[in-house]
């Protein structure tokens, strides 16, 4: 039996809200099947399973990068964002300023369009599009910055109908305060509108460079790394948003800390977006030495939040478990319900951020960073984040929102709830070859490693192994990208709430007393000394290396 | 507390834009991008803490009938 409130407020949305959270999720998923098929592509080039030429193999990796991390990720968090403030907020019931959020929507739709073909007819400019790779012609990348431009005004508009969802009770005198879910997606919508205010300011003067109008992008870079400090932190919040949701849709279990504390927690996310920015310069050769190492610390705080969240949500679930009768330091995690899909996704995002947040670590140093950020430890260990953790979770959200918003029963529940494990088990061969190529001075983007045969042999050996690792990562995408867009488009058999068919826990209701609740804690201390070790690892390796087999950098 | 959410968002509103003023004033980190961005970010969430505070005053008052 499943009636929680995600999926019964869900259900008792207008038809009109529905239509345009359909049309969001499927232009997600869209995106998801295009930048899955592109990035397969890419790193089977990579592996040398097959070969492309140079242009075409850019445009994969162009292709892959712009359709993941920008469309993918925010066709959906535009979704979830409305779906948020509309369910979450007592009173809500609807979506306001409907009309905003389809011309919102219609503008991602153009941006989405003029960012996938501009690659595929002109220059691939990789996802960062600097604007120093076109300056013999400028002119071909123009309607790039514009699908770029045309995403950030769309997700300003989206933002601003959550906003307004979030805020109309407010002003009707329904409710006095929000919820704590109510609170982050409204958060989590200005952070948004910032990131669009962002990439206007990163995006319109290149734009206006390509078609000839003005002469200088000189302040491209930094731009850039602002606004993506931003758009690679989004994600991240968004993702413990709905841990937040999903546990409670999955154990009935709310945080034993309150509302009020959660708020605090949320409200940090925004706290520390500015002043953990710098890290991102630290390969501009003009900033001050007391700068990177007060950039380095300053990246410490960067994880403050989600790990808060984490033990939060770890000491909510054991302590509501231990009430439950659950025994021995891990005997409540086998009550967890790992039979419904949303469980095991969530199950795995963890454990992958655990992994991808200590290589995060090692990257974000002062001193590693120059050595690391060229080199394929950069996708080895992001894919941990992008794909382990944020689109995991963003799939355990989507197991729930599809069959709310459409009625449809979900597409067999059983092989979905293992396809986490076996896309965990890709990125482990991907990440650990990729992390270990980036260990050794594997480029980063550079699709041929071999050198006419003067590149280490463990090169193509480690790359063989990313590819081995992306078959297995694709093949489990490409079921639950299969299984989601068959619920979201035929229904395998009309549901009600009541036969949603995904096993849950309710844990809820049962009176926590003092307990003990060891498992958070442990797990961020294993984090910490992980942490270390694989710095030392990396500062050990990285010192072995011959000038010439790391480019130059040592 | 009736406007916590509001004063949680002052708070942002408060670091970002004391941050956007460091960029901006201290030659060490002067970085103009970073001034117009948690410049206007301060200035999203100050707007934002406002409609919060005034819709959780507006509301009580509705609530009440005063």
């Amino acid at each position: 039996m499943n009636t929680d409130r995600l999926t019964e407020g869900l259900r008792r949305l207008p038809q009109g809200d529905k239509r345009l959270l359909q049309v969001f999720v499927g232009m997600a998923l869209l995106s998801l099947a295009l930048g899955l098929f592109f990035g397969a592509m890419t790193a089977f080039v990579r592996a040398g399973f097959f070969e492309l030429d140079s242009l075409t193999g850019y445009r994969m990796l162009t292709l892959h990068g712009v359709t993941i991390f920008f469309y993918w990720l925010y066709f959906f968090q535009a979704a979830l964002i409305l779906v948020l403030a509309a369910v979450y907020t007592e009173g809500a019931g609807r979506i306001a300023w409907r009309r905003a959020a389809w011309v919102g929507l219609g503008l991602m739709a153009a941006g989405f369009v003029a960012s996938e073909l501009t690659p595929l007819l002109g220059t691939p400019l990789l996802y960062n599009a600097p604007p120093s790779l076109i300056e013999g012609d400028p002119a071909s990348s123009g309607f790039f910055y514009l699908g770029y431009t045309l995403l950030g005004v769309g997700l300003f508009l989206v933002a601003a109908s959550a906003i307004a969802t979030a805020v109309k009770p407010r002003f009707e005198g329904k409710i006095d305060t929000w919820s704590s879910i109510s609170f982050a997606a409204v958060a989590w919508a200005g952070l948004l509108i910032v990131s669009a205010l962002a990439s206007i300011n990163a995006f319109v003067p290149p734009m206006l460079w390509s078609f000839g109008l003005i002469d200088d992008v000189s302040s491209y870079t930094m731009s850039w790394n602002i606004l993506f400090h931003n758009v690679h932190y989004l994600p991240l919040m968004a993702t413990v948003v709905m841990w937040y949701v999903l546990v409670e849709a999955v154990a009935g279990v709310k945080s034993i800390f309150g509302q009020r504390f959660s708020k605090y927690v949320f409200a940090t996310y925004l706290i520390f977006v500015p002043p953990t920015s710098i890290y991102h310069m630290f390969l501009e050769p003009n900033l001050a030495p007391g700068v990177r190492v007060m950039g380095s610390m300053l990246s410490l705080f960067i994880s403050v939040p989600t790990v808060l969240v984490f033990l939060i949500l770890v000491a909510s679930l054991e302590a509501h478990a231990r009430a439950r009768g659950a025994r021995g330091l891990f005997g409540w995690i086998r009550m967890l319900p790992w039979k419904n899909p949303a469980m095991s996704a969530m199950g795995m995002a963890v454990v992958n951020l655990a992994i991808g947040g200590v290589f995060a670590f090692v990257l974000i140093q002062e001193k590693l960073a120059p050595l690391l950020s060229d080199t394929f430890f950069v996708p080895g260990y992001f894919h941990f984040l992008t794909l382990g953790t944020v689109t995991l979770t963003f799939i355990a959200a989507l197991l729930y929102v599809i069959p709310g918003i459409t009625g449809h029963a979900l597409w067999r529940p059983a092989v979905m709830a293992k396809l986490p494990y076996v896309t965990t088990f890709g990125l482990l061969i991907f990440g650990g070859a990729g992390i270990a190529a980036g260990y050794s001075g594997v480029p980063r983007r550079v699709l041929d490693v071999a050198y006419q045969g003067d590149a280490p042999g463990s090169w193509a050996v480690l790359m063989a192994f990313v590819g081995i690792g992306a078959v297995v990562m694709a093949a489990a995408l490409a079921v639950y990208v299969y299984g989601l867009f068959r619920t979201l488009l035929w229904p395998v058999r009309e549901t009600s709430i009541e036969t949603a068919g995904l096993a849950a826990t309710s844990w809820g209701g049962v009176i926590v007393g003092r307990s003990s609740a060891w498992v958070g804690p442990l797990a961020v201390l294993v984090l910490v000394l992980a942490m270390y070790v694989f710095t030392s690892i990396a500062f050990e390796v990285m010192s072995g290396l011959s000038v010439e087999t790391s480019g130059g950098h040592l | 507390m009736k406007n916590l959410d509001a004063i949680l968002i002052a708070v942002v509103f408060v670091v970002w834009g004391a941050l956007a003023i460091l960029y901006a004033t201290i030659d060490m980190i002067y970085m103009p991008p970073a001034v117009r961005v948690w410049g206007l970010g301060a200035i999203v969430f100050l707007v934002l803490a406002g409609i919060a505070g005034f819709a959780g005053v507006r509301g009580r008052r509705r609530a009440t009938g005063s």
